[in-house]
């Protein structure tokens, strides 16, 4: 590369970009139940060193030559802050105050984790998500149920017709909580699956404080804990940023033409 | 001195040969599919000249030093552009990074591979690529035939199999794309947004299929990297063009100078 610093430059243009692409989804998925917000997080690349940092015995100066590489995005990480809740009244809407993931059964058998609790029930009574996926464990609303009531702990009770003065206890939801949530996949669909770097799940029941798992709302949603401020805000940062790297792209090319007109 | 001529020459057609490359890049930076390219220069050793005995001490030099870089390969991108959502029924990404999409062409029956998963159905119901020339094949490599008639919703799942939503509410198979295992090395570009295969010997399958319906796998080109690549690529042109003009007047001042007789 003639200068470096269009290299340099083009590697800052790239990581805005990505940020950009970053607060762009969080934007974009500002109404979504149960979203986490993305955070992009860079780090300057390699240096290259033509003399190294001494003292008077090793010799060399006291802050050594080098120059820098450019940036380069280090990893995404998902702020798991709590999402504010939101009324709707809905007997199968439910919200995790505090910490803690639904679990939800794949139809490949594999178990995913979500905060989105709008769920429904399907042709049998089932317990399930938005997209049709059963919850683990599986619960079966009786179909002559009148009512369903979950309680701060995630216990099922539902009035049936026949029995309208005793509510029945179907059973009770089961939460798991993570090490590192952040470190969870996050595979669309407001899913997560565990990973290598999540640790291993901590399965237990809401409201137990001693676990630190947080308890249900019935009739709430939780919505997703993008703050369309902070947001903006880095946008704006992060289209400057660009600019100004543009602007060291432009330089950088002024310089190259100099040189070539050195002598006409 | 013309032996530098000829250097500068050929320095200025590399790169002007980048500035095509790039050129092409930048105008497909909305093709579907579309993997951008690259050129590496493989530096080449002058030829000897012929010369009298008198002169081998500096022909040993002569041949040493570079007679202008020569174009050592062009590569392919191996990385994906990014994913778009398009909700289209026919569109179809590959998430596996080293698995392609068999097409063949209709007319002369030749096998082709590609990313670009915006198929459609043509009149006689065969799955074929957008513009109708080549036909998608199957994990067999043979063309898939869906008869629309028979159902209503058509739904590709992650393993390439294809279903058809039938009236009654049951779902028919009606073939499975196929995803083979190819990898960039062997691969040169047709045109078509496809690539040819180089290399012999058996196709694979990839192991596990991702294919994901209603997304398309974007231009792989990022125009900052392009831009910066072009303002390198065009000031080197011109540095070569530079070093002709400075040959050339300095031949010019030896022949008509210099060695003008005297009296001349």
């Amino acid at each position: 590369m003639a200068l470096r610093a269009l290299s340099i430059a083009a590697t800052g243009g790239r990581a805005m970009m990505r940020k950009v692409d970053t607060i762009s989804n969080n934007l974009a998925n500002v109404s979504t139940t149960g979203y986490k917000r993305t955070r992009a997080n860079f780090s300057d690349l390699l240096y290259q060193q033509v003399s190294r940092a001494g003292n008077l015995q090793t010799g060399g100066p006291p802050t050594g030559t080098f120059y820098g590489t450019g940036v380069r995005l280090v990893s995404t990480e998902k702020i798991h802050t709590q999402g504010a809740l939101e009324v709707t009244e809905r007997q199968f809407d439910l919200a995790l105050d505090g910490e803690g993931f639904f679990r939800v059964t794949l139809p490949d058998g594999q178990i995913a984790y979500t905060r989105d609790g709008s769920f429904n029930v399907d042709a049998d009574g089932n317990l399930v998500t938005s997209e049709g996926f059963l919850t683990d464990p599986q619960f079966t609303i009786p179909a002559n149920t009148i009512g369903l009531t979950v309680d701060p702990t995630g216990r099922l009770f539902v009035i049936t017709a026949d029995a309208p003065e005793q509510p029945q206890e179907l059973g009770q939801l089961q939460l798991t909580r993570f090490i590192n949530p952040s470190g969870l996949d996050a595979v669309g669909d407001n899913l997560y699956l565990e990973s290598a770097a999540s640790g291993n799940p901590i399965d237990g029941v809401a409201g137990d404080r001693a676990q630190g798992f947080g308890s249900v709302r019935q009739g709430f949603l939780e919505e997703s804990n993008v703050d369309v401020v902070t947001e903006l805000v880095d946008l704006i940062t992060a289209q400057r940023a660009f600019e100004i790297n543009t602007n060291a792209i432009q330089a950088a090319d002024e310089i190259l033409q100099n040189v070539n007109n050195l002598r006409r | 001195m013309i032996n530098g001529l000829h250097t500068s020459g050929l320095g200025a057609l590399g790169q002007t040969t980048k500035l095509g490359i790039i050129s092409n890049n930048l105008a497909n930076i909305e093709t579907p599919g579309f993997r951008r390219e690259s050129l590496t220069f493989g530096e080449r050793l002058v030829e000897a000249l012929e010369a009298p005995a008198d002169y081998d001490h500096y022909n040993f030099w002569v041949d040493r030093y570079g007679g202008a870089p020569h174009i050592a390969s062009m590569q392919i991108d191996p990385n994906a552009g990014g994913l778009e959502e398009t909700g289209g029924v026919f569109d179809l990404a590959i998430r596996n990074d080293d698995g392609f999409f068999a097409v063949t062409d209709a007319t002369s029956g030749q096998r082709y591979f590609t990313r670009a998963g915006n198929f459609a159905l043509n009149a006689a119901g065969v799955l074929v690529t957008a513009d109708g020339k080549y036909r998608v094949g199957d994990a067999s490599g043979e063309p898939i035939q869906i008869d629309v008639a028979e159902g209503t919703d058509l739904i590709v799942a992650r393993d390439g199999s294809i279903r058809l939503l039938a009236g009654d509410g049951q779902f028919i198979d009606v073939g499975r794309v196929g995803v083979f295992r190819v990898s960039p090395d062997e691969l040169l570009k047709h045109g078509d947004t496809l690539l040819e295969r180089q290399g012999g010997g058996a196709l694979a399958a990839v192991d596990v299929p991702d294919v994901r319906q209603g997304y398309l796998e974007s231009s792989s080109v990022n125009p900052i990297d392009e831009m910066v690549q072009l303002i390198q690529a065009s000031r080197l042109v011109e540095s070569n063009l530079q070093m002709i003009r400075y040959q050339d007047a300095s031949l010019d001042r030896l022949i008509n100078n210099l060695g003008r007789l005297a009296g001349a």
